[in-house]
């Protein structure tokens, strides 16, 4: 067969395919086909009409095993769907008086381990609190007998929504009143902490009654490899529509409800203009990734200018150019912010948005502001001040603890997985808050502004969890350990502790394994503790859950990584001398084991490098300042790569190194990067942040070294600054400060009176 | 050596078309490491389904960060391969000391006996040689069934993979498996 033969069959047997018998008698007898061709297509025909004919295609099946007649007390009626994660069949069950119909899904991926079908059923349970009109509800689930996980949710008669607006010619107005009761959906889930992390236009529906309702939440999480509990979990790309992922799920970011406010965006432009707003790079996917991470989409009204599409503006009852000017202005505004690169950015949450829209069909002036140059170039300031505030907010109330502790340190900056980056604590706190309680912790609010607050909203959410899942432990443990890790994220030990505790021991209680939660919990617990100088029992928790993670997993091993670094930063604290060859070996083997899983410029690895230099400037012994000098130039580099120059963890890099150099009598290469490291941290958190202040305490040490007393002083007195702004005023720090500010005066007088009593003596020296 | 997968799977991705033979020994061992985690503890004798294999395989790739989701067709088109192969040769040895071929029989490894299909050997032989004669044809319609068949791609995601409209993936894989089935089926 020769490439000319395949593309006559082929093209042939496509058409024969889609014919009526007689229909494809009277092709084949066309008599310019060579009769060999016929006789070929006559047996794919009747190949084709075999229902799997050949053993092979039962081994090696691409389509799932053709299901039972009934799974569970579902009678399976007919196919409504294929796709990547398996088929959707409408099936039904006799109820008392009725027949209800179902959207019986059926997973293609199998749950092949106990460990995962476990957390399946934990997911599965808490989608089901799930219950609004908006929402297709979760009525079922299971593991059928074949082994195959499946799910039964109630069945909505509908289209699209974009189709379905279309084809009613529903106007501007008319589409955003839908797209309210989208977002009032979503909102909804969010405060049931469920994101759905796969919006799309195929999963929302019109019904005919004109009712909207979401298909599929949380499903996408359901079919996660690792059903991680966290509220940051990673989605794997291939369970999300490409067409409609968000930046940080193409760069395996952590998901968050912002991820769904970028799906919301991307609903609105296409709402509105008709197109998706990265059409023109939906070629390849890997032009959809690139230009989804990199390109500012066109504005809303541009587009249609742009494409002209009469038909989509018809269909809106506009034609292009009107259609371009009504959305000229706030909507192009409300589309673009919603789609922002970074989540941070983006509306803090789905209720603004909305509201957002609200305001526009009111005729109101929107919250919203257009980006603007001055805007970029000031990023942090202005109206999204309050974005950022609650970074601040989270920096502030952490402030008097870590600052402390960062100084004790030398100054030296460790950091803790189970602790995570600032902007992480920030973020899953706030999307927490925000979405448990339609609170902002993000509003320009002094009343927010206060831990008491904070910690009444936790309060508040600790009561309903053990309100709802009474007798529901397992779920109740895994929200109590995350409630514990929120509480120990604000510094509220006392508070986190009892909470970490009650998990613990419950996981441990519960009938069948449950290593993996036990292995969680003693993490985090073991972390309160050793913020609270704990150290022996945090210890002990860190080794037992080390052990259990060993036992669990195969090498190398994310959570195994996890443990390393946390007891090896437990027995850097123990500060025991004659176990640091112990520590230097968990700290190795931490280190190596995340190079294998991550590669070298991934943000753990790099944590990892950071930890390891901290153990030895503390050990100190022959070669370990050369060694750790070298591990923070890394990480300093590879961190500048990944997050650019400004970014706080950078100048945390920044300041561990010029301390290193400081010790290491490199004044002027120290005091170069505190400059620099104070820089970052002014752009990123603002120039009264409490870490500027430490940037400045360190700049006056390698100053006062120098000798140049003047500029140490200045240092000095900007840090102090800062510092009574923040702390309250017995503090020990500020009663340090002045001492030592006072003792330069009295070090700059006397110099001053010995230069004026024998001049030249300086060069003399 | 994980990281050899990526580094492999750039180096086919820009077109260096050698870098599919230093892939398929290193596929096979994820494969193999894949295939033991999952029967562990498992009953004996059970098999996996390609799909099942294919699947776990590049989720744990995905999610150890040892991928990029960019890598993701490569990756499949990879895994489809080492499956094929993997397979024709596990049912060509079967058959040869079958038939006595005076070889020494052969132990096969774990990860062939673990995705074994032994009452489809002969079909798979002749899989192999008709998907030689199709590949020839249809390079395009060859990949289609090689990753429907031996991935366990569903038509839209190996639409997206080969970056082809489902119609057309639609299209290449009614008709190649109709002329497959008739190429291999004894009249």
């Amino acid at each position: 067969m020769n490439p000319e033969q395949w593309a006559q069959l082929s093209e042939l047997f496509g058409e024969l395919v889609e014919m009526s018998e007689d229909e494809r008698q009277s092709r084949l007898a066309d008599p310019g086909l060579a009769s060999e061709t016929v006789r070929a297509l006559e047996r794919m025909l009747a190949a084709h009409a075999a229902e799997r004919p050949l053993t092979i295609e039962e081994r090696l099946a691409p389509e799932l095993d053709p299901p039972p007649e009934q799974i569970g007390p579902y009678r399976l009626l007919h196919l409504l769907g294929e796709g990547g994660m398996g088929e959707v069949w409408l099936a039904e069950r006799d109820e008392p008086g009725f027949r209800r119909q179902v959207a019986l899904k059926r997973i293609r991926r199998g749950l092949e381990s106990t460990e995962l079908r476990r957390r399946f059923g934990i997911e599965r349970e808490a989608l089901a609190r799930l219950s609004h009109r908006g929402i297709a509800q979760l009525l079922d689930g299971g593991i059928d007998a074949a082994g195959v996980p499946f799910l039964a949710l109630e069945y909505v008669e509908g289209r699209p929504l974009v189709e379905a607006a279309d084809a009613l010619h529903l106007g501007l107005d008319q589409r955003l009143a839908l797209f309210e009761e989208v977002c009032a959906a979503v909102h909804y889930a969010h405060a049931h902490l469920v994101v759905h992390r796969d919006l799309k236009p195929a999963n929302i529906l019109l019904t005919a009654e004109r009712e909207v309702r979401l298909l599929d939440f949380g499903i996408a999480k359901l079919l996660d490899p690792e059903l991680q509990e966290s509220a940051a979990t990673r989605t794997s790309l291939r369970l999300v529509t490409p067409e409609y992922a968000s930046p940080e799920q193409l760069a395996g970011e952590p998901v968050t409800t912002a991820t769904d406010v970028y799906a919301l965006g991307l609903l609105l432009h296409e709402l509105l203009t008709g197109r998706r707003p990265f059409r023109e790079h939906e070629g390849s996917l890997t032009a959809l990734e690139q230009a989804v991470r990199t390109l500012e989409p066109r504005r809303s009204s541009d587009a249609v200018a742009a494409t002209g599409d009469a038909a989509a503006a018809t269909a809106r009852r506009s034609s292009p150019a009107a259609l371009a000017r009504a959305l000229r202005g706030d909507l192009d505004t409300i589309v673009a912010t919603a789609l922002r690169k970074e989540p941070d950015r983006r509306y803090a949450s789905v209720e603004r948005l909305a509201e957002d829209v609200a305001l526009y069909r009111a005729g109101r002036p929107i919250r919203a502001r257009p980006e603007s140059l001055p805007y970029r170039l000031r990023k942090f300031t202005g109206r999204h001040r309050v974005a950022v505030g609650a970074a601040t907010l989270i920096a502030l109330l952490l402030a008097g603890f870590s600052l402390f502790a960062w100084r004790q340190a030398g100054g030296l900056e460790r950091e803790r997985d189970t602790a995570r980056a600032e902007r992480d604590k920030a973020r899953e706190l706030s999307d927490f808050l925000t979405d448990l309680f339609g609170a902002d912790p993000y509003a320009d609010d002094p009343a927010l502004r206060d831990s008491t607050t904070l910690g009444e909203f936790l309060e508040r959410s600790e009561a309903s969890v053990r309100r709802e899942l009474d007798g529901r432990p397992e779920i109740q443990a895994a929200l109590l350990a995350r409630l514990a890790r929120l509480h120990g994220n604000l510094g509220r030990l006392d508070r986190a502790r009892p909470l970490a505790e009650e998990a613990l021991s419950t996981r441990r209680a519960l009938a069948g394994d449950h290593r993996a939660d036990v292995a969680e919990s003693a993490n985090t617990l073991a972390t309160v503790l050793q913020e609270q100088g704990e150290l022996p029992a945090a210890e002990t928790l860190f080794r037992e859950a080390l052990a259990l993670r060993e036992a669990l997993y195969d090498e190398p091993h994310a959570d195994i990584a996890e443990s390393l670094n946390n007891l090896a930063i437990v027995l850097v604290d123990r500060n025991d001398a004659a176990r640091a060859a112990e520590t230097e070996a968990l700290e190795r083997r931490g280190l190596e084991m995340r190079r294998a899983l991550y590669g070298d410029d991934h943000f753990d690895t790099l944590q990892s490098r950071n930890n390891f230099a901290v153990f030895l400037i503390k050990r100190a012994g022959p070669g370990d300042l050369a060694e750790a000098e070298g591990l923070l130039r890394a990480v300093l580099a590879g961190r500048k790569r990944r997050l650019g120059a400004d970014h706080p963890t950078v100048a945390n890099t920044e300041s561990n190194l010029a301390n290193l150099l400081d010790d290491l009598g490199r004044e002027p290469e120290a005091i170069a990067l505190f400059h620099e490291a104070i820089r970052a941290w002014s752009a990123s958190l603002g120039a009264d942040h409490p870490r500027v202040a430490t940037g400045l305490y360190g700049l006056y040490a390698a100053l006062l070294d120098t000798g140049d007393l003047a500029a140490a002083e200045q240092a000095l007195r900007a840090a102090l600054a800062i510092d009574e702004h923040h702390l309250p005023p017995g503090h020990p720090y500020l009663a340090t400060d002045r001492q030592k500010l006072a003792e330069l005066r009295v070090a700059a007088e006397r110099k001053k009176a010995e230069a004026s009593a024998a001049p030249g003596a300086a060069e003399s020296r | 050596m994980s990281g050899a997968v990526t580094l492999w799977l750039q180096r086919l991705g820009e077109g260096d078309e050698a870098a599919l033979d230093e892939l398929v020994p290193l596929l096979y061992d994820e494969l193999r490491g894949v295939a033991r985690r999952l029967l562990r503890g498992e009953r004996p004798g059970r098999t996996l389904s390609t799909t099942a294999l294919v699947n776990e395989t590049y989720l744990r790739l995905l999610e150890a960060r040892r991928l990029t989701p960019t890598d993701r067709a490569a990756f499949l088109g990879v895994a489809a391969v080492t499956m094929r192969r993997l397979l024709v040769d596990a049912a060509r040895r079967r058959l040869a000391d079958k038939r006595g071929s005076g070889l020494p029989a052969l132990p096969l490894d774990d990860l062939a006996e673990l995705v074994a299909a032994p009452e489809a050997d002969a079909e798979l032989v002749a899989l192999d040689a008709a998907m030689a004669t199709l590949k020839s044809a249809s390079p395009r319609a060859h990949q289609v069934v090689e990753l429907r068949f031996f991935a366990g791609l569903s038509l839209e995601e190996t639409a997206v993979t080969l970056a082809l409209s489902t119609k057309t993936v639609q299209r290449d894989w009614l008709a190649a498996r109709a002329w497959l089935r008739a190429e291999i089926a004894p009249d």
